[in-house]
């Protein structure tokens, strides 16, 4: 580019890159200080480690107490993923494409947790649970984390089935096809890479949820996220470097599939 | 039913010839939405064989009735039958009708093949006949060599005619389209439209088509339905609507003729009326449906006029020239007659190696009153 720029200009410039960097460096140097102590062998948490290995992860894995916390997110996050795409794909299909009255409204309330602040909506819930019998049970947890991720099934699939066109449908049934065998084998058909990708936004959402675990959970359901906040509470554990940089690892494989399920969806 | 669709038209029950079977019949077809009649009253017979075209603006209720007939949307009122049999409550897919969209509507994640197989499949026909039927249909469009590429690697005509195809593959009883060529471009349109004509005539099935655009309407069809709010205004061949139209609107919306205003009206016969119009006493023919107590204008083509010699005054039209195009093989021209009410005169004078009248320039205009009709003006 031949444009001239002037030393305003350039000095504008030039802070704007020192900003940028310094926004990244932020972001990044904790995640990466997390990945480099999960590698020392030291009892401590210290910086830098004098000894290095594999003694955080053994311990990791040795421990029942995390193990089965492992095993908890899983049995709540997947339960949980399943009822969000199965209540919401059925959801953004009938705002999309019937005559529904108050449309907006809904709208709004299909993405409504992720506006509502997350204490606030615990505290609800806790009331409500408490009526219902459900806290401190895995059930209670799940339809916790489920409506939670609800937001992230109706986005993806929502913004999927807007480049679908209602007449796809309109011809497979003029050739032939019940208007079932029309959703499921034209509209639904095209939408599975997004179904598919907003499974598992709504899984990594519900497996790293935190917050409602601690009042719906009543103490009973140990989910990894609940286990790494109480083992903070108490002191800061070595042990916790590890499953973080575990837990970075998975998340980050997992939306990564999503984004290339996505990217499939939009052909 | 035969694998073959050139002898679709052997399969059709023999009737004399004198007497035209309606295929298509529509019985007083309302369809209200709230407060709004959409569709108002239509009743409308196809016959056998025929290319019709329903014409008209947007908005003027021509889709919804398109949709009613596929079955996409219940009539409020009324019946429509196919073939002797009224389809009005049947799901789409058992109507055996065929449709094309303006968009193509071709499913993405299929082959152009897979895209024709699919009505097939659905009616669980024999493995061989769904092959042989589609490699049958896409010879027909041009398009053998293409079968294997998906809707995305293939342009907008070539998608258009899989599209054709996919409709015409399960040999319905009736082919829809919803303005098909809407999406082309001018070129590519005016092929089509001549290929599209030529299935037809090679196919003789029944065609009911959709369009605003009143070119592709004379290109295409046997009859034309002009649409106006919701209702048919005239129904009639492409020649009869253009050289004695209705109504003002069919002539205006369908012909491209002028409407002018007449002052005076007098001595009904037979066919004829005598107006005063444009400062003329002329004789004109009228329309079937003059009713002269109701204010009258003329309805004149852009070839029903021409320029006179400046010395001819008598009987002429003074006008002056408001602009002048070349269009090859004639001359487009626009003229001001500063007369009130008289809105300004389009007229198409042959071109070839004439040159245009300047703009400003004072010419005398001849009206042929053998080729104007007079129409109530709304």
């Amino acid at each position: 580019m031949s444009i001239q720029r002037t030393v305003p200009e350039r000095a504008i410039s030039g802070v704007e890159m020192v900003i940028k960097v310094a926004v990244i460096l932020f972001m990044l140097v904790p995640a990466a200080l997390v990945v480099v102590l999960s590698f020392s062998a030291e009892k401590n948490v210290a910086f830098p480690p004098t000894h290095w290995g594999f003694k955080q992860y053994s311990d990791l894995f040795g421990s029942s107490y995390w193990m089965s916390s492992v095993g908890t997110s899983f049995v709540i996050a997947l339960p949980a993923a399943l009822v969000a795409v199965a209540v919401g794909v059925p959801a953004v299909i009938a705002l999309e494409r019937t005559r529904l009255p108050g449309k907006p409204v809904l709208r709004i309330l299909g993405i409504a947790p992720l506006i509502l602040p997350g204490v606030a909506y615990a505290v609800a819930l806790y009331t409500f649970y408490v009526d219902a019998g459900l806290v401190g049970t895995r059930l209670g947890v799940i339809l916790a984390d489920s409506m939670l991720s609800l937001p992230f099934v109706f986005l993806v699939v929502s913004a999927s089935l807007k480049r679908i066109s209602a007449d796809l449908e309109l011809v497979a049934m003029s050739l032939g096809a019940t208007r079932l065998r029309a959703t499921f084998g034209i509209t639904l058909r095209l939408l599975a890479p997004a179904i598919a990708a907003a499974t598992i936004l709504a899984f990594v959402t519900a497996f790293d949820e935190a917050v409602l675990v601690n009042f719906v959970g009543g103490g009973q359901v140990i989910t990894l996220p609940k286990a790494i906040y109480d083992s903070v509470r108490t002191g800061l554990q070595p042990l916790i470097t590890a499953i973080a940089t575990l837990l970075m690892l998975f998340t980050g494989l997992l939306m990564f599939g999503a984004t290339r399920w996505r990217k499939g969806s939009a052909d | 039913m035969s694998s073959t669709g050139t002898t679709q038209a052997q399969d059709r029950p023999q009737v004399a010839a004198d007497e035209p079977r309606v295929k298509l019949d529509l019985r007083s077809v309302v369809k209200t939405f709230g407060e709004v009649e959409a569709v108002k009253n239509i009743s409308l017979a196809v016959e056998e064989g025929l290319f019709l075209t329903i014409l008209g603006p947007s908005g003027s209720g021509k889709t919804t009735l398109l949709r009613m007939i596929a079955g996409f949307m219940p009539v409020t009122s009324g019946s429509i039958w196919l073939g002797g049999v009224d389809i009005s409550s049947l799901p789409p897919g058992k109507r055996e009708i065929g449709m094309v969209f303006q968009n193509y509507a071709l499913f993405p994640h299929m082959t152009a093949r897979d895209n024709i197989l699919y009505p097939l499949r659905m009616r669980k026909w024999s493995k061989e006949r769904q092959k042989a039927r589609t490699e049958e249909v896409l010879a027909l469009v041009g398009m053998e060599h293409l079968g294997d590429r998906f809707p995305r690697q293939l342009s907008g005509g070539q998608q258009q005619r899989i599209a054709l195809a996919r409709s015409l593959s399960f040999m319905p009883n009736l082919l829809l389209m919803d303005e098909p060529l809407g999406a082309l471009d001018r070129e590519l349109r005016v092929r089509m439209a001549g290929e599209l004509r030529r299935l037809h005539e090679e196919l003789g099935n029944t065609v009911l088509y959709v369009t605003h655009d009143r070119e592709e309407a004379l290109t295409l069809s046997d009859r034309i339905a002009v649409m106006r709010d919701g209702d048919v205004e005239s129904v009639g061949r492409p020649q009869d609507l253009f050289a004695r139209p209705e109504t003002a609107f069919v002539a205006s919306f369908f012909g491209g003729h002028n409407i002018v205003p007449c002052s005076s009206v007098s001595d009904v016969q037979a066919g004829t009326v005598r107006v005063s119009c444009l400062g003329l006493d002329l004789t004109v023919p009228a329309s079937t449906r003059l009713d002269v107590s109701q204010p009258v204008s003329l309805a004149v083509p852009g070839d029903a006029l021409e320029l006179a010699d400046a010395s001819a005054a008598r009987d002429c039209i003074a006008a002056s020239v408001h602009s002048a195009v070349y269009m090859g093989n004639h001359i487009h021209v626009a003229c001001d007659v500063g007369i009130d009410d008289v809105p300004q005169l389009r007229m198409d004078l042959p071109g070839g190696r004439a040159m245009p009248p300047p703009a400003g320039s004072r010419v005398a205009l001849r009206i042929d009153a053998q080729m104007v009709t007079a129409v109530n003006k709304s």
